[in-house]
Parts: structure tokens; sequence; C-alpha cells
């Protein structure tokens, strides 16, 4: 961090916002203690992968925009092939969607774990990394470690390999798993199981800031699934609506300092929130039994407006997952094929799947030859940065009278709940802070 | 002994630790276990139960001629952590692995680096022809390798120009 200060200005520069995947900054500006100006200015290259996907034959959609993010590739190859299904009006068999969303909770076990502790949870312990924390709290660090790996061991067993998974395709997958495949997972995910509910424990006892501002939750979701793969999308604010609908009502738009684009409604404006709070607030009722009791009991009431405490969300969906899981190997059986077969045709579509941190929205259309020839992408990180402003507009003006160090880590705590993944959305870190 | 291979198979010179391990695997039985990391990462927490010597195979940087050899025990004074750490795309590079293992209480084994002093690491770009024959002398002298690091430390950085055949020197 370094700080340049004139009589009027003073500038605090932090190089890297840590514990985030990517890179960026927030910009502060106050004038006689008032708060003038928040942006968070990211300057992560753009990734132009909308436009590498023109041209391309729509069958490898899912493994060119896996390439998007090594933590959470399965949703964005989930968000491809839903909407290219869409497009192509193709309706894989129920024991696909079951694999697909045991896919999906490999994603999140490993996400989550890594999220939870291994970045978040020094915000609300008082150390400056993970690795800080491991010296005092060893055990919750080997049960994050052992958390993740076995995410990841789902992932390369039904993916083909743990980062970057190969077996997604339209219509289903290249190969199904053998049952003896799946179930040798089951004594871990027992473990992960019971180790979630530890995990949700520790994260209930944390101490959170008091911050309840009035949300726009937006998510996915079904009439009787906890939302991942399908299928409308709704909001704490009256929104329910079709993907379809989706570019209508949310409105992505560039903004000078950014070279992610900025989420907001069309309609007035404001900033809205995706993520694991949201799901649980609008989709409380559809958590599997022992993460709902795990969410009932922990000790926070919802519909929860508390930013802070998407560390609790993620837990009780640590447990969702690690429960769901267990449930889809427990009922698997093989199909006679691995993908429903179809005709290749012009066609538009799109989906929105929930990614670990968020609602992810992808539109595609295709000619007859299947070639792509517009892709829209809308990661969740670009939907909250709008909201993430907002926050700290919120809170800074109460702390501007801190040291500059104080300021930044109050910035960096608050963004990092949002599990920011800025090389995903770039299309953070650094606090530069103008006092005049 | 395991050999950490380590690297971007599309990236030129940065594929030399990648292309160390691939050839050592066709030779057969070479006496190390043989290991490919394109993003080692906290991950390699899993590989130090499992030997007693690791050797990370990797390209590096240091401004000196294409196809310089490095050797070197670690953690070393004379690389900088942050080149460690940045083995990693995501900042958990070995050095932040290291440092976790120790705050763990692991117990961890020897660990030494090979470095190869890239050229080229251009996207798509071949290998050249400098790490190329630096490639081919570390596959070739792996057995004198392997018993120089099973038996002594390598406590100062030893660094051989391109072709010198006294690679790895002695104990």
């Amino acid at each position: 961090m370094a700080s340049e200060n004139t009589k009027r200005e003073k500038t605090v520069k932090v190089d890297y916002l840590t514990r985030v995947e990517g890179e960026g900054g927030v910009y502060v500006r106050s004038e006689g203690g008032e708060l003038r100006e928040v942006k968070i200015n990211i300057f992560e290259p753009p990734r132009f992968f909308e436009a590498f996907l023109r041209g391309r034959y729509f069958q490898e959609v899912p493994d060119i925009t896996a390439r998007i993010c090594g933590i959470c590739p399965v949703a964005y190859q989930m968000s491809a092939v839903h909407a290219l299904e869409a497009a192509l009006e193709v309706t894989p068999p129920p024991e696909i969607r079951a694999l697909r969303r045991l896919l999906y909770c490999g994603e999140w076990i490993e996400s989550h774990a890594l999220h939870i502790y291994m970045l978040n949870a020094p915000d609300y312990l008082g150390y400056e990394s993970a690795i800080a924390m491991a010296a005092d709290y060893p055990k919750e660090v080997e049960r994050a470690l052992r958390l993740k790996k076995i995410g990841n061991r789902l992932l390369a067993i039904l993916g083909g390999r743990s980062v970057h998974p190969v077996s997604v395709c339209v219509g289903g997958f290249y190969k199904a798993p053998r049952r003896k495949e799946l179930e040798s997972l089951n004594d871990d995910l027992r473990w992960a199981l019971e180790a979630s509910k530890e995990t949700l424990s520790f994260v209930s006892s944390l101490p959170f800031p008091d911050y309840t501002p009035d949300y726009e939750f937006v998510s996915v979701t079904h009439p009787n699934e906890y939302p991942m793969n399908q299928r409308r999308i709704v909001s704490s604010k009256g929104v329910d609506i079709a993907p379809e609908d989706f570019e209508r009502v949310y409105l992505e738009e560039h903004v000078e300092h950014s070279t992610a684009l900025h989420s907001s409604r069309g309609d007035n404006g404001s900033s809205y929130f995706v993520g694991p709070l949201a799901r649980i607030n609008l989709n409380i009722d559809k958590l599997m039994p022992e993460a709902l009791a795990g969410a009932r009991s922990c000790g926070v009431s919802w519909p929860c407006r508390n930013p802070y405490m998407g560390i609790v969300a993620r837990a009780v969906e640590l447990i969702h997952a690690c429960e769901e899981a267990l449930a889809i190997i427990e009922a698997y059986r093989e199909p006679s094929s691995s993908r429903a077969e179809f005709k290749v045709r012009a066609g538009e579509g799109c989906a929105a799947t929930e990614a670990p941190r968020g609602l992810l929205y992808h539109r595609y259309r295709i000619d007859e030859q299947g070639l792509v020839e517009f892709a829209r992408i809308v990661p969740p990180t670009a939907q909250n940065y709008h909201r993430m402003e907002d926050d700290l507009k919120a809170i800074l003006p109460g702390v501007l009278d801190q040291s500059e160090a104080q300021i930044a880590q109050v910035c960096e705590k608050l963004i990092r709940t949002y599990d920011p993944c800025i090389s995903c959305s770039t299309h953070f870190v650094k606090l530069r802070l103008e006092r005049g | 002994m395991l050999i950490v291979g380590c690297g971007n198979a599309d990236a030129g010179d940065d594929s030399a630790g990648l292309e160390i391990v691939r050839r050592l695997g066709e030779l057969g039985d070479c006496g190390c276990d043989l290991r490919a990391e394109t993003a080692p990462g906290v991950g390699l927490l899993d590989l130090f139960p499992l030997t007693e010597v690791i050797l990370f195979v990797d390209a590096v940087s240091s401004g000196r001629v294409a196809g310089t050899l490095y050797l070197t025990s670690l953690p070393s004074e004379e690389i900088e952590g942050r080149a460690l750490g940045a083995l990693s795309s995501h900042g958990w590079g070995l050095a932040e692995v290291l440092e976790l293992a120790h705050a763990l209480g692991r117990n961890i084994p020897r660990l030494f680096l090979l470095g190869i002093e890239v050229g080229t690491v251009a996207q798509g770009a071949a290998r050249s022809a400098a790490v190329e024959q630096a490639v081919g002398l570390v596959v070739e002298r792996i057995s004198d390798l392997r018993s120089l690091l099973l038996a002594s430390e390598v406590n100062v950085t030893r660094s051989f120009d391109p072709g010198d055949r006294s690679f790895p020197g002695f104990r």
C-alpha cells in the first residue's frame, strides 16, 4: 500500500486485494470527511470469450467456456449446455440431469470449502491469510483441504479430471460413469457431510458486523429442487421470469473504470445481489433435510440480509451438496446412453444456472451447421460489482476517520464476502483513497 | 525420489519440465516416480507423504543464456519466494504450500529445484534449440542426478552453462 498526500487530497493504493481470484482495485474519494466517490475498478485484462466462441462448433462451447475459471468450470459448462440445448430443442433424460447435478455438487463442495476456510474465515478471526490461521486452527484448515480434495475427486471421476472437466457435452456426457466408480466416493462424501456440519458450527460462531441493507436477491428457482441447473429466475423484489427475459430485466453496461461489465436492474438502474445468500433466502424450503435443519438451527434468521453471513450460507450449501451427492449416487443406475440424440439445426437459446458464487447466464445463437453466431455470458461476479459499490458507499462513511490500512481492510472484507472471481468477470486488489 | 515436472505444454520453453518427465516416462524405469503438474498448488501437500525426496523441474527466468541449468535445495535464499509462489496462477505455489505444511506440522520431504533458463515462452512456440539440448542432457544424466540428490543437499545453487556435460556435478 502506498499513499500520496496533498493538502486537498489523500491517495492510498493497495496493490492487490488479496484472497480473491483475479486483479482489481478500489478507488475511494472523500472531501471534508464526506464520501464522494467509490469505484471498484477491475484492471484484469478483458478475455473476449464471447468473441472467441463465434464461428466455433457448438459442441466445443462447454470445453472452451470451462476455461474461463479453474474454480467454477462446471458452472460455465452447465450454463452453456443448457442454453445450447434450448437452442437445439434437446431434452436430456432425467438420469443425465441427475449426473449434471452431481457434477455441480462436486464444484460447490470444492469451491465453498476453499472460500469458507482459505479466503473468508481469516477475515473474521483476524488473520492475514489461511496460512497464518493454520497455526492456530490446524483442524479447520485440514478439514478444508480434505473437503476440497473430495470435491475435486468427484469432478475427476465424473468429469474426467479435477479441473476443467472434459466429459460434458450438449445432450449429456461423452461417457457415463460406472456405478462402482461413483460408489467409491461414498465414504468420502459421508465424511464430508459430517465435516460440513462442523463447518456450519464453526462459521456460525464467527463475529459478524451488523449491516443489513435492503438487497434485491436474485437466483434461479425450481419447483422442487434447490437451484442449480434450472429453471426460472426470481428475486426478492417480485421478479419471476423465464431465462429468456433475463436480459430484459437485468442489463449489463460498460463502466469506464472497469474491464468488467456491471449489471443493474433495467427499469430503475438499481443493483442486485446473486450468490449463496440469495439462493437460500429465495429457496430455503428446497434444501436437503440435513442442510435445512442446519440452516434452521444455526442461529441465523432467514431471509438473511447481512452480506457477511454469506459464509454461513455457503456452509449450509456445503451440507446440501454432500447430502444431494450421496442421494444421487444412491439412486444412480447406469444409463443405456450417456447423451440424448438430436439433429443440428439453427436456433437461439439461453439458460441460467447457479455457479458457487451466483447466477450465471448464457445465451447463444447457432446457424444450421451448428456454428456459433452469437454468444453472451453474464457471470455472477459482474452482476455483483454494482452491489459491492453500493455496499461500500453505505459502509465507508462510518470508517473514513480510520487509517488507510483500516479502510482498505474494511473494503477487502466486504468484497471478499461476495467470493468474487475477477478473472471470470473481466471482460481486484488495489485501493486508491483520495481525501480532500 | 519423485520428479515433478511443471510448466505449460503450449508455451515454448515453459514446457521443459513437462517434457523431461515425459521423456523419462518413455525410458521405462528411470528409478524415480514421475508426475506432471501444469498448475501446482495446494495439491502438492498430497505428494509430501509419498516420498523422501522431491525434485521439481521447471522453467526459470533470470536473464542468463537460454538452456542454462540450475540445481538447488529448497527453500533457497537465492530464489525469491515470489518466484516460487508464481508457479501457480492462483497464488498457491510451492512457497505457500511449504508455509502451510510448516503451519500444519506436516512432514516435509527433502526438496530440490532443477531450473531450466528459458528463451521463448510465447504461446504456441516450439522449444528453443538451447532448451531442447538442456532437456536432453537432463534425461541423459538422470541416474547421476538421482544418486546426487539421494545422497546430499545442494546448499549453494549450482549453475551449468548450455552444453556443460559436468551436470549435475559431484557430491
